[in-house]
Parts: C-alpha cells; structure tokens; sequence
C-alpha cells in the first residue's frame, strides 16, 4: 500500500508539473491579458499599464514568471488576485460552498435517480421502461444544460412561481428552508446530464453483472429475484462505478459553468469564467491546479473505495 | 425407449422427464434447444447425461431449476421433482424448491462465487433464503458442510473471499452450499472440465463420497466418457436435443447400441501406451535446443511491500528433432504456457539458451528475431479470439505473408490449397470467423499457421476447447501435416491422454520445471516421478494398462 | 479614450459591459450633491427598506485608488466620497471640499498651477476618526507611490509641494496647467490615511477587502461572486442616506440580470442595464420604471487617415453621405440609440448641438465623388490618380449587430462604386496593436471620448496623441489638425467653464467639417427601477447608475 501511495505521488507531481506548465504558456500565449481591460479605460495612459505591469512582474519573460509562480506555490503561495486583491486561496475558497452545496445535491440526485433507472432498465430490459430510459438519456445529453435551466426558470418561476429564479438564497434570508427552496431547480436541472450518463453506465454494467455464474448461482440457490438483483447483482455493478464517479469528482467543482451562470449561483463555475474573461492568471492557474489535484485525488479515493469494496484487491 | 421407462414406481423416481421440449427463440441454428426427452433419475443414484457442445444437456439442467432464460420456453412435456410437476409451477414455488429440494453446481467455480462475499455469507443465504435456522445455527451448520467437503481450517474459510481459493476449493465451497439444506438432487453442470486432472479426480471422488453417505440422487453433467466411467450409474446420451441413448453406464459403456455413443466412445483419447512410430527425415540435428530456460514472474510493488517472486520456468533444457512432437502437460500453475510463450518470444526469457535450428534466439532483439518468427509458429487455444472478427478467413490468412513479402496473388493460391488441406472448401477463403464452428475455427488457426511453412508449430492446448469427436479430427489432422511437411512440434497440454495421442515424447512440467521426460510407454506405464504417477492415476476411467475401470470391474 | 471592445467575444455579459457609457437625465434638476435634494419627496426622518441593485460584472475592487472596472465605482461611489462631485449636468459640486475651487474664489491660481483646498470641517471616517487635509495629502502621494499599484496617474503625476495648512485646508502646485484634473478629482476618492499608513504594503492592505471611507453607505459584508451588503452611515456628513441597506447583487448573465428584474429580485438594473432588444417588453411591465437614457458613448466608422483612399475629404464626405443611419438605428438596434454629429455625449455641457445633420443621400455621395474625380474602373468601383477605392472593415468577430451593419454599409457603398471588405478580428486581436498601432483600414467602434465628464479629447483628437507616429494617446485614426491641436492645447488649460465651452464647441465644428471618423449613433441606456424607488436620477458623467445611492429612497 506504502509503494502504491508513493508511487502515485510521483506520478501526480509529474501530472501537476505537466498541467501547471501547459496551463501558464496557454493563458499567457492568450492575446489580452489582465491588463487589456485598463487599456481601453480613457483615463489610463500608456505609463499607467508600463508601470502597473511592472508592479504585476508580467513585464518578465514567461519562464521567469512561471518559475516564481511555481517556487511560491511549494511554498504554500498561490499568489494574489488581480482581480480581487485577495490570496488565490481565499478566492477560491469563497466559492467553494456554494459550488459543493449544488453540485454535491445534484451529484446525489443523480447517482440515486442514475442508479436506480440503470438497475430497472437492465433488469426490465426492452420494457416500455427501458426504451423512455434510453431515449430521455439521449434528450437529456442532447439538449444544452443552459436550456433546461432557462426553460426551468420560465416555467416554474415566471409562470408558476414555485421556485426562485436563481439566487442561492434570498438576501436577508438565510435560512436552511431558504436554501434549499433555491437549491430545487438548479440541482435538478444539473443533475439531468448525470442522471442520463450514469444511468446508461449502470444499465451496461448490471447488464454485465447479471450474466455473471454467480448470479445464476444465487438463482440456484432459491434467492428471491429481489435479493439476487439487490445483494448479487447491484453489489457487484457498482464495482465500476465507483471508478467512473471518481473520475467525476473533478467535475463536481468545475462542471457547473453554465448551470451557475443562468442560476446566479456564486460558485467555482462562475468564478473560472470571471477570472478567464479578466485574465486574472493567478486564481485561473490555482482553480486549474485545484482541479488537477482532484483528478488526481478523485482517482486515488476511487482506488481507494474500490480496494475497500472489492476484497480481491483489498486482501489480494 | 421412452416406453420402457414410463413405468418406473414415482417413489424409487427423484427426478422424472417425460417428453420435455424446450422450443428456442426464432432464428437460431435449431427449433427445438430438447425435443421430446424423457429419462428417470432414480433414488440414490448418478445419472449422467453426456453430449457434446449443443446437444441439450444443459438447456434440460435449467429446465428442471427453472432457469431457464425467458426467450426458451418449455413447450411441453412434465418434469416431476420428487412427485411434483414443476412445469408452469409458480415462480414463488418454484424458488422455494431451489436449493432445497434440488441444488446445483457450474462448470467454472472461479465465476461461480460471488466476489464480494466471504465463503461463509454464501453458505449462511442459502439457509436464510428458505428461513432455515438462526444466525448461529446457520453459522455452526456452515462449518459442517466446510468439513464435510473437505475443506482445511473451516474456520478461517468461513471467512475468506473466493479469490483467496484454488479452482478445486471453491468447487468444494459450490458443493457445500449445495448441499446446505440437504436437497433431493444434485444437479452437477461439468462440474470438473475447468480443473485440473488431479483436482477433477479429488471432486469426482467427493461427489461419489457424498451422493453414498447422503443417499442423494445427483444428475451429473459431463462431455467426458472418462467421467461417466468414474461416477456414473446410468447413463443418458444426448445428440441435438434428442437422446440417443439410454442405460445402465457398464451397458452404455460396454455395449453401446447407437452408432453416435460409438461413436463419441471411439473418439475419446486415452492412454496408447504405445509410442508413435517416429517420421523418418534426413537431418537429425535437433531444430530446437532449449538449455538452462529461466523465466521468473516478480509480483508487488516497485519502491516498498513485499514482492513475490514466482519462477514460471525454472531450468528447463530439452531438444526436438526434426519432425518430431514434444508434448508438454502438467497443470495449471506448471509454467506449461510461459515456456510456450518463451519459445516463440512472447515473452522475454531471464536465462538460459534457446537454439532454434542452431542459432541462440533467447538474446536476439525483436529487429533481429522478425526474419525468423515466420518459422515459428503457433496455434491457440480459443481460435475465435485469436482471429480477427472483421476480416475474412481470406484476409486473415494473406495478411502475414504478403507483410514478410510474398505476392499476394501467391499468397492467395496457397491460402486456398491450405484450406482445402485442412479440410475447408474454397468458399471459406471470403468468409469470416463467426461463420465458422469451433473446430473449422481450428482449422483456420492451423492454416494460418501453416502459410509460413513453419519449421517449429507450437500449439497451446489447441484441442482443449473442442469436443472430444472434433479434437480427434483436429489431432488427426496435426498428425497429416506433421508427417507431410516434416514439422516439428511442441504440444503443450494439460490432457495426458491427448498429449499421448500425437506426441513421440512427453516433457512433465510441475512448478516450473521438467520432473520428468520420456517416450509415452514410459509415462503412462512406468511413470519415473510421484507426480507423473499421480497424475496418470487421476486421469478419469483410466488405468494405465489401457482397459477401462467400468469395464474391468464389471 | 474607452472602447467599446472586450478580450473575450464569445462571452455576451462581457460585452455589454462595453457599455461604458451612462445615461444622463437630460433637463432634470441638478441636486445639490450634499445639500437635500431639491426635488426630494419626503424621504424618510431615518434610514429605512433595503435596496438591491443588480449588475452584471461583479465589483471586486474596493479599493478606490486600485486599477478597478465600471462597476466597481457603484462601491465606491457609496462607501467612499472625493474632494468633489460631478452633477448630471456636468457641472462640479462640492462634495468633500467646503466649495469647488476656481479661479474666482481664489482655489486656482490665475496661471493654473497652484491650488488652494478647503475642505468640510464636519466629515468623519466610518470608524469615527475624523476626516482632515492630512487624508487628501496621504491619498494624493499613495497615488503617485511607485510601489503601490494605483488606477489612473493621469494629472495625479503634475502635483508637486503638498503642504497641509490646517486640518481643513492644503494646497499644492501643479508642474503645468491642467484643468481637466479638477474632473479628474471627481473620481478620486480619499482614503483614510490612519488606517493604510499603517500597512505595509498597500497593495495586499485588509482594508481593500472591507474598505472605510466618509460615504452615505458604510462596508457590511461581501459574498463573493454573489453581491455586496452595505449599511447606511448614520453619521453621513451630507444628506441621506434613506435606505438602511444597499445590496449589490451579482448576476453574471444578462439575460436572467433582467429576468431578475422582471421577477423583482432586484429592484434596479445598473451596469450593463437592459439589453436594447428587451426594452420594449421592459417598457410594459407593471409597477417597474423603464426610461432610455443618453450615454456617453459613441459608434462611429473609423477611418484610418493615412490610408490613401481616406485623405480625401470628399471620400469620407461621399461614404458619411451613404450611410443610411436610420435603417441603421431602427432596423438593428431596436431604435433605442440616438444620431449624432459629434464625439461629444449629447448630455455634456460641451455639446455642439448646432453641427449640420447628416443626411442620407445617396445621389449626393455619388456627385461628391464624381465632382472630386473619382471615377468609376471597369469592376464599377471608383479609381483617382491609381488609388482604388476600396477598403476593409474591422471590427470585433462575433458581434452580431456590428456584423450586420458592416454588411448593410457594404452594400449602399458598393451604390456609389466603393468597395468594402470586412475583416473581422477577435476581441483581443483587434483592440490591440491592431487598434492602438492604427494597423486597420477602417473599424467600427463605440468610443467613451471623455473622462468624468470633462471636455478634454487631447488623448484622440491631438496629433500628440497618434501612436503609430511615436505620439502618446489612442488617436488610433491618425487624424491631424493643426488648428484643433491649438485649440485642444489651450482647453487644457482654460479653466473657465464658458471659455473652455467656445473651445469646445468649436473643436466640434472642425472636426464634424474634417469628418475624421463618421458617426453612427450615441449610446443610449435602458435603465429600469421598481416603482416607488425615488431620488434616483441617471448621470452620464458617471460610469454608473448607483452614482448618488445616498438620495434613493422607497416611497411612503
């Protein structure tokens, strides 16, 4: 375990160097910058943006900026927004509820809903069931995120004005009630996408676990067609999916650029598309690290879980 | 024949078949999976019902589990456990009979047993399904059937994974659960084919042990005359759905009355004894000289944790003649295959010489070997695996030689006389692999093989797959080809009796190394090592003098 | 100058940010800024309601003398005050100051270049300490601190000698006359020098995360990336505020910035307002105020005068006399923006209203050409001396209505036998060098031409100012005028409003005869409050609608 946990350190510095280089040389290669904006400001002059890129140290060559970068992130320094005056830290962790708090409903809608209708289809396989699962899969992951909330918004909050129109909770009003009456829609409309691709995912793999012998030999063995399906069956499909929702983990902060905007939701999403469009490097390069990290943790809990779930690996 | 058996007494019956007919779904080869098969399976016996791939055994096993998939329908017929007809019996009902009045136990006990689940929780649910005993008593009868099938330590198996377990100890964990809540009849669906010989042996033994001590009736499943000459009572014999044959197993074996049992009798391999008469060629320098091979798996981690060393091939020299058979057999685990592997440079040796017509090609680099490998070749296992679904048999077999740069339309012609060699019509050369059975797939792997006019042809298991009447078509053909172009040949086995068959001699591997080398009159009748003789001795209605026990007995 | 160009197109709300123009209430009555507004309707004895105001840019810079956006002012505009105030008639108020200095009261010197101030003896920072000529002088020298990293220097750079003469009054010399800079001190807030002489690097100060200031609205919390709290200041030296809370709201898209509006989550659309094509349906709602008011901001064709097909005036008299602005304006736009004859904002006070309009005639264009010798080549596209007549366009890729309308002008200038590419470019590409290096043909471009209202368009107009020709300035058209380069050069140190106006005024006239880019319209904005919301007014010398917070109030 000690040489599998270290040889997987090795292998995520070299990924993060990787990401943390590709990422610095593409958002610098970017025409603008985080200046661009001042320089169409009347009032700043060309001095104004010399000396400012100065004080910012952009006036340097890239390799040098990158390096200074990189030497204060091991030490624990991600650097100061342009934006926001604050520490690239503290910048992101003000997001970070918000984004958890929608994406982690969102994310739970989806694995129960996914999980359930991956189960029934393959278990009803070719049923009226099956076939609206398939095709209200291929619509969900056909139809831009941004419509359903938009259409979701026109109807349920213009119209019947069952749900707020965005807004995580009403100003002056933050109770729990508050919050998750403005948590209904948005997680909802998020969970659409994953409720199609982890549904289809589960459908194959229980499809997979059902023709397993031990499934045949739980039959054999008098089991309820319940039990067999729940104990036997489930048990095992879930196996992969543990995988694939670890792969999912990094997009459980990022994955919700859209589904933000349109809800007016202030989360990480949001926060990298303010911070791209401003060209404020230093939050743009940290949520990129951020995200890369959990690539890497979401693969190394997976492993982890998989290890724990599956005594072949566990024991083996 | 059907009529002599209606008359049977319902309770000396366990089990009874009366005109059962299994229909299958639109658009398959046949229209019927059973049509009309009716057998008894009396009190206290062991029937064994054998056929070959496709003849209907295990469609008439599910039948009577009622589990059969919902696109097979019985059509008609009864099917009478311990009196009562299960045939359009209520799901609820029927699931209520399983695992208690009759249990059953698969072919591959590797896939049989639930990963995620200990040993003693698979046992405890067959309990708890039919609301049998407390936790505890469940627990204590758990143990029980751990030691009565033989298993070491039931205690700390009542708490291992099946991964932690041989091939052999989860047969016998199949087997306990089976017979948890002691059940009328024991369905057993090849319970053996996917051991090893000596394992088989072990698990024939325990099932005969049990079905004595319990009285149970058991329905035994099994393509293998061998065997039915171990276990069996009676035997039913089935071709395409029908039964062909039916009887008491010394009468079946002894005297059989239809020309298919003869048949499938006749083709079964056993031990010769009698060693091949050598093929006769010019050059005697060995084309193959294969000194001091070592080939060691390491396991585990890089940096930290334990590693395991496992020696897959330890030491191993041996030489081949010029159209000559090398028979390589020992179980799974003897580093059979790897030294296959090795042989052909699959895998890269870590000592050792390896002299191929004179010339050591353990060291020579990938560049260096490529001239050479078309003179090596192999056939697998699983032909269908080995040849590429999307292209033609045509495609499949040019494609090597035109990239080694023969014309294509060279390569064409010899394709097409090869398949016509090896017994296909020249229509295969634009067909594709799914079209083809099992043993034409086989052909196909041979010609394959053959187009590179091959000095070396190592085969591994290649007949292993197949049914007994089409492996001796295939050993056959082997032998042809052997004595027409003067190949030589390495033929790894785990089937002694096949191994017999085609080989001048025979090379005993067990953990990796050679224990024993000789002509097949001195393995199988004076076997030098304990392993071999243990071997031989577990090898199923044999006796190394050539009779058959059931014979011999009665 | 401001453009109106963005560095990410494919991102709509940035685009509207370019709006950076402001309405103003043309004709309403000019409050005095610190006094009780003269049409006040009763606000209420004590601060009272809540009022959220929604953007679609989240402010982020709370430190005014920080290099910060438009809607960040709305903060500072709130929580902060300068020395003076500009009105929405541009006309300086005192805001800080105890009265605006000038030449006639003795606050400017007659040469310019030294300045008395006289501040309210009555101001105190948040925190209770008190507000003194020691702050303006800390505020004016942080400015111009090589290590700090301050917005604009422009004017800032000419102080010289700040010596505070009592704790109400300071003065100090300027390196050369420059009248705009008393503009400039309109969007200088002070900063408290008690609470930042104390850091040590102002840059990364606690104080630009939860400022203090003399404001009407004190700092109570920020959710980041979701809106900003304020609390009314109690102790507000000037009058107001009425409103107990100020909410900033954040809403990233403008789409749903206006379903909000519409829904009543916010109750007043700021920075970038109402898209023009929601306006009508906005104009209906119930129990909302939706008014269109003039910006400061300009759409004009620019043409790059270097570019032999433009020295001609006739060329640029013939293409100007083409454009069909009206189809132009209601076809596209949604009839919501305004023609002009000048880069002026038509709510300044230095507005030429008296330039001759531009008629749409295409007959006309064909006879300037045809008189000036430019005659049609065998393609039918018009050739003099062996210049063709035919040029690119540029503007930002992927802005729709700029695209169509370069496709419209294409056409009616094919009419009169000229030809017109158009090449588009990114955001980023085409407002950098491309832009600042005068490297385009032509472009179309909706251009701030003032800074805080004040007149000066040196930086545009001067050929100072052309940066292709070593100059300093965004004179991106290369325009040259000797006469204009004088009179610029002398408003710059007018300081004398109605001299400055004939400056001005004239300056206009030039340059609408010269026609060194053509005018298409001047930006309007929708601006929409709930009903019952009062003391609001709009103020195009102001980048933002929530300039004067400190006067809104709900009404009973």
């Amino acid at each position: 375990m000690r040489g599998f946990l270290l040889n997987r350190l090795s292998q995520s510095l070299i990924l993060l160097l990787i990401v943390s280089i590709i990422g610095f040389v593409v958002l610098n290669l970017l025409p603008g910058g985080p200046l661009a904006q001042f320089g169409l400001d009347p009032g700043m002059t060309q001095d104004d943006l010399d000396r400012l890129k100065e004080q910012l140290g952009l006036n340097r060559p890239l390799w040098m900026q990158y390096l200074d970068w990189i030497w204060r992130l091991l030490q624990g320094d991600w650097g100061h927004s342009f934006r926001d005056n604050a520490p690239v830290l503290s910048v992101i962790g003000r997001h970070l509820f918000a984004t958890l708090l929608l994406m982690g409903t969102s994310t739970a809608i989806a694995i129960a809903i996914g999980t359930w209708i991956g189960i029934r289809g393959a278990t009803h396989r070719y049923s009226l069931f099956d076939h609206l699962a398939t095709v209200g899969a291929m619509v969900a992951l056909s139809i831009p995120t941004f419509w359903f909330g938009l259409v979701g918004i026109y109807i349920f909050s213009l119209k019947l004005g069952w749900v707020p129109a965005g807004n995580m909770y009403t100003i002056g009003d933050g109770s729990v009630l508050n919050y998750l009456h403005h948590l209904i829609l948005p997680s909802i409309v998020l969970s659409l996408v994953h409720v199609a691709i982890w549904s289809r995912y589960m459908r194959t793999s229980t499809l997979d676990a059902i023709s397993q012998d031990f499934v045949k030999t739980a039959r054999a063995k008098g089991l309820t067609e319940r039990r067999v399906i729940m104990k036997h069956v489930v048990g095992n499909a879930l196996l992969p999916m543990i995988t694939l929702a670890g792969v999912q983990l990094p997009s459980i902060l990022t994955g919700a650029l859209v589904t933000e905007t349109v809800f007016t939701w202030p989360g990480m999403g949001r926060l990298f598309l303010d911070s791209l469009g401003y060209s404020d490097y230093p939050v743009v390069m940290g949520l990129l690290m951020f995200s890369a990290i959990l690539v890497i943790l979401g693969n190394l809990i997976a492993d982890i879980a998989v290890a724990i779930v599956d005594p072949r690996i566990r024991l083996g | 024949m059907a009529a002599s058996i209606q008359a049977v007494a319902p309770h000396d019956v366990a089990l009874s078949v009366r005109d059962l007919t299994v229909t299958l779904p639109q658009g398959m080869e046949r229209t019927h999976a059973v049509e009309n098969i009716s057998f008894d399976l009396k009190r206290g016996q062991i029937l064994c019902i054998i056929g070959e791939s496709g003849s209907g055994k295990s469609v008439t096993a599910n039948a009577i589990m009622g589990l059969l998939p919902r696109v097979i329908r019985i059509s008609s017929g009864s099917i009478h456990l311990d009196g009562t007809n299960i045939i359009r019996m209520p799901s609820e009902k029927l699931r209520s009979l399983r695992g208690r009045i009759v249990s059953m136990i698969f072919q591959d006990p590797l896939s049989a047993l639930n990963p995620l689940m200990t040993v003693g929780a698979q046992i405890d649910e067959v309990m708890a399904a039919h609301g049998v005993g407390t936790p505890k008593s469940r627990r204590g009868r758990a143990l029980e059937l751990l030691t009565e099938v033989g298993l070491p330590d039931p205690e700390l198996m009542y708490h291992q994974y099946p991964f932690r377990l041989s091939g052999g100890q989860r047969q016998r964990v199949m087997i306990a659960m089976a017979l948890a809540l002691e059940p009328t009849i024991l369905i057993a669906d090849e319970p053996t084919t996917a051991l090893d010989v000596t394992t088989q042996a072990q698990i024939l033994e325990l099932v005969r042990d049990i079905q004595r001590r319990k009285g149970m009736s058991v329905m035994f499943i099994t393509h293998d005359f061998g065997v039915v000459a171990e276990i069996a009572d009676s035997v039913v014999v089935m071709e395409k759905g029908r039964i062909v044959e039916h009887g008491s197993a010394q009468q079946v074996l002894k005297s059989p009355s239809h020309p298919y049992t003869r048949r499938l009798i006749a083709a079964v391999p056993r031990l010769t004894g009698e060693d091949r008469v050598p093929l006769e060629t010019a050059n005697k320098a060995p084309i193959l000289k294969v000194e001091n091979l070592v080939k060691t798996y390491r396991e585990g981690g890089v940096l930290f944790g334990k590693q395991r060393v496992v020696p897959a091939v330890n030491e191993v020299s041996f030489d081949l003649a010029p159209g000559r058979t090398l028979g390589v057999v020992g179980e799974s685990g003897s580093g059979k295959s790897s030294l296959g592997r090795l042989l052909i440079k699959l895998l890269d040796s870590d000592g050792g010489g390896i002299l191929f017509e004179g010339r050591d090609i353990a060291k020579l680099s990938e560049a260096e070997f490529r001239p050479l490998r078309p003179r090596v070749q192999m056939i697998f296992q699983d032909p269908f695996a080995s040849l590429n679904p999307r292209s033609t048999v045509g495609h499949i077999l040019t494609v090597g030689p035109v990239a080694h740069g023969s014309p294509y339309a060279q390569a064409r012609e010899e394709a097409k006389a090869l398949l016509a060699h090896v017994g296909l019509d020249a229509g295969a050369f634009g067909r594709y692999p799914h079209e083809f059975s099992g043993g034409q797939r086989q052909r196909i792997g041979i010609a394959r093989a053959l187009m590179f006019k091959p000095k070396l042809l190592i085969a591994d298991e290649a007949v292993s797959a197949l049914d007994v009447s089409i492996q001796a078509q295939i050993l056959q053909l082997l032998d042809q080809i052997q004595r027409e172009t003067g190949v030589s040949m390495i033929f790894i086995t785990h089937d002694l009796r096949v191994a017999s068959q085609i080989c001048d001699e025979i090379a005993v591997m067990q953990k990796g190394r050679i224990v024993e080398r000789g002509p097949p009159s001195q393995i199988f009748l004076d076997p030098q090592s304990a392993y071999t003789r243990e071997l031989v001795a577990a090898i199923p209605g044999e006796q190394p003098d050539g009779t058959r026990p059931v014979a011999a007995n009665g | 100058m401001t453009e109106r160009s963005n560095t990410n197109p494919n991102y709509s709300r940035r685009d509207a940010l370019r709006l950076m123009a402001l309405g103003g209430a043309a004709g309403l009555i000019a409050p005095n800024l610190l006094g009780k507004p003269a049409f006040a309707q009763n606000p209420p004895a004590s601060p009272t309601g809540r009022v959220i105001v929604g953007f679609s840019q989240e402010p982020t810079v709370f430190n005014p003398l920080m290099p910060h956006t438009e809607c960040d002012d709305a903060v500072h505009f709130s929580v902060f005050d300068a020395l003076v105030r500009m009105d929405p008639k541009g006309v300086l108020q005192p805001n800080l100051v105890a009265e605006v200095p000038s030449q006639k009261n003795g606050g400017i010197s007659e040469d310019g270049l030294l300045w008395r101030i006289r501040l309210r003896d009555d101001v105190r920072w948040h925190d209770g300490q008190p507000f003194t000529a020691e702050d303006v002088k800390f505020t004016l020298e942080l400015i111009t601190n090589p290590k700090f990293r301050a917005w604009r220097t422009a004017g800032h750079s000419l102080v010289r000698d700040i010596k505070v003469v009592s704790p109400t009054e300071l003065t100090w010399r300027m390196e050369e006359a420059f009248a705009p800079y008393l503009s400039f001190l309109a969007e200088t807030f002070m900063v408290p020098k008690h609470i930042l002489e104390k850091e040590a690097d102002p840059n990364a100060a606690a104080f630009n995360q939860a400022p203090v200031g003399t404001g009407a609205f004190k700092w109570a919390q920020r959710i980041a990336g979701d809106h900003i709290e304020l609390v009314a200041n109690t102790d507000y030296a000037g009058a107001g505020p009425y409103l107990e809370r100020l909410v900033f709201k954040y809403i990233p898209d403008m789409t749903v910035l206006y379903t909000q509006f519409k829904s009543g989550d916010i109750d007043l659309v700021d920075q970038a307002f109402i898209t023009a094509d929601n306006y009508a349906e906005a104009s209906t709602l119930p129990d909302r105020v939706v008014m269109l008011e003039r910006g400061a901001s300009v759409e004009s064709i620019y043409l790059n005068l270097e570019k032999p097909q433009f020295k001609d005036p006739a060329v640029r008299q013939a293409l100007y006399a083409a454009i069909d602005r009206k189809a132009i304006l209601e076809g596209l736009y949604y009839g919501v923006h305004n023609p002009t004859e000048t880069f002026m904002p038509q709510n300044s006070y230095y507005y030429n209203p008296n330039l001759p309009a531009q008629e749409f005639n295409i007959e006309r264009a064909r006879q300037i050409l045809d008189e000036a010798g430019w005659v049609p080549g065998s393609d039918g596209i018009r050739v003099k001396d062996g210049v063709r007549l035919s040029f690119a366009n540029s503007t930002t890729s992927g802005n729709h209505l700029r695209e169509q309308t370069q496709q419209f002008l294409q056409q009616t200038f094919a009419e009169i036998g000229v030809e017109m590419t158009i090449s588009n470019l990114p955001a980023a590409v085409m407002w950098g060098d491309f832009w600042l290096k005068s490297q385009f043909e032509s472009a179309i471009s909706g251009v701030t031409n003032v800074i805080a209202g004040d007149p000066d368009v040196a930086n545009r107009l001067h050929t100072k100012a052309i940066v292709a020709k070593g100059g300093k300035g965004s004179n991106t058209g290369q325009y040259s005028n000797p006469e204009v380069d004088a009179l610029l050069d002398k408003g710059t140190r007018t300081f004398d409003r109605e001299e400055r106006r004939a400056i001005y005024l004239r300056v206009q006239e030039i340059v609408r005869q010269d026609l060194p880019f053509l005018p298409l319209f001047a930006y309007a904005n929708v601006f929409g409050r709930k009903k019952g919301l009062e003391g609001f007014e709009a103020n195009s010398n102001a980048r933002v609608a929530s300039w004067h917070a400190a006067g809104w109030h709900w009404k009973d």
